[in-house]
């Protein structure tokens, strides 16, 4: 498999359809995977996949460091060509501006012996593909286990159970750096007037922050799980993302990533939408 | 301590309905209870959600957005946009364990003063019940040590 995946990239590289790969070399020993930006065709040999690569790599399409080295073709796992999909359905990329080189994992997201190299594809041929391939396991009940059972917790238990989790972080913004879209040039808590959120490392900036870092992925969040794997006080935060994500499923029957030509859940409206809730 | 809890509450209204319909309230020499803070804006859909967070934080028991009906809205669908977000973010607040009476919603025309003094009774009412938003206040306490520099100041 690895093998296809070399060769596939070598290829690109060699007929200059892309100008940079990103995918997966070796890190620092064995057990360690890192990304890898490969130019030349001679290093595509470089190329890894195994249980450690588990970066979403899309994080690094928006960034401008990376776009200067051409058009990027991605090793990309399902959830991250989801990414790809949401990036090009919020302009951040062009449609016609990627390549995803398709590979399946497991279901934990990571390689193993059985993962498959799908070939090079567009973006819409990545979302026929995750149609067909990956749609039906979205919001799986053991995915929504966690959901389910702080759901069934009073408010009281709820917020006990928040603010113990959350007086952990400690503001480091790996959850934001890990996620592929949160790509704002400038977020929220770098503005300072007036300032939002409140920067220390205290109870009050803490809830503050992850309020507004859940909330900016509502509707958008395409559940790759990197937020919680970056964070390095191991809060929850899936448990939150797929919160909003099983509510955006009920009120608006939406699952993100599947639509790359269509307006984005949070940026339009329905005239029946529910409303139940307002007095 | 005998004394009733007085809930504060913020009420992020928009320019076009719910506030007209507030004056209108006011005008009509209606009474009803005091403990609304009402903050005008343009549209329910230039409220960014931080506002609510930082009425929480300067000491709110419980916040309220009103604006127009469905349709009515001065700048055509803001309401609408409006809508979407809230149906999320009451969720998000909800499953963190803000008790969904604290977050409440309403739309309010120009003509309904009657509706805004009846709303404002019940939303103190309910909030009354619920007792002062210790939560959120015990994080503030927790970090008082290090306040917020306000614009301007």
């Amino acid at each position: 498999m690895i093998e296809q995946l070399r060769a596939k990239a070598k290829e690109l590289l060699e007929k200059r359809e892309a100008g940079v790969i990103i995918g997966y070399g070796r890190g620092t020993n064995e057990t360690t995977a890192t990304p890898v930006f490969i130019t030349s065709p001679a290093r595509a040999g470089e190329l890894i996949f195994n249980p450690f690569c588990y970066n979403n790599l899309l994080t690094f399409v928006t960034r401008d460091e990376h776009k200067q080295l051409g058009k990027p073709a991605v090793v990309a796992r399902e959830c991250d060509m989801k990414a790809a999909i949401v990036l090009v359905q919020e302009d951040q990329i062009k449609a016609d501006g990627i390549i995803l080189l398709s590979v399946s994992c497991d279901e934990q997201g990571r390689a193993d012996a059985a993962c498959r190299f799908n070939g090079a594809m567009t973006i819409p041929e990545a979302e026929e593909w995750l149609k067909k391939n990956y749609r039906a396991k979205e919001l799986t009940a053991d995915k929504i286990a966690q959901v389910a059972e702080l759901e069934k917790m009073s408010d009281a238990e709820r917020w006990a159970f928040w603010s113990k989790e959350f007086e952990r972080c400690i503001k480091c913004y790996a959850c934001r750096q890990a996620c592929p879209l949160c790509y704002c040039r400038q977020c929220i808590v770098e503005k300072n007037l007036p300032q939002w959120v409140l920067t220390s490392p205290h109870p009050a900036g803490n809830m503050a922050w992850n309020i507004v870092r859940a909330f900016h992925l509502a509707g958008r969040c395409i559940d790759c799980g990197e937020c919680e794997r970056a964070c390095p006080v191991g809060i929850p935060l899936l448990a939150l993302n797929r919160a909003l994500q099983k509510e955006v499923l009920r009120a608006f029957d939406y699952v993100s990533g599947y639509d790359h030509a269509g307006k984005p859940v949070m940026a339009s409206f329905k005239k029946d939408d529910d409303e139940e809730f307002i007095k | 301590m005998s004394e009733e809890f007085e809930p504060k509450i913020t009420a992020f209204v928009c320019n076009w309905c719910t506030y007209a319909g507030a004056d209108l309230a006011g005008t009509s020499r209606l009474k009803y209870a005091s403990n609304m803070r009402v903050i005008k804006l343009p549209c329910t859909g230039r409220i960014d959600f931080m506002f609510l967070i930082r009425a929480f934080e300067q000491g709110a028991d419980a916040v309220l957005v009103s604006g127009c009906h469905p349709g009515d809205c001065h700048y055509n669908e803001g309401n609408y946009y409006a809508r979407r977000r809230w149906t999320v973010f009451r969720k998000l607040l909800n499953f963190l364990g803000i008790e969904e009476d604290r977050v409440q919603f309403s739309s309010v025309s120009a003509a309904e003063g009657r509706k805004w003094a009846d709303l404002v009774n019940e939303v103190t009412g309910a909030v009354r019940k619920l007792g002062p938003f210790k939560g959120y206040k015990q994080l503030m306490e927790k970090s008082r040590f290090i306040q917020p520099v306000e614009a301007g100041k």
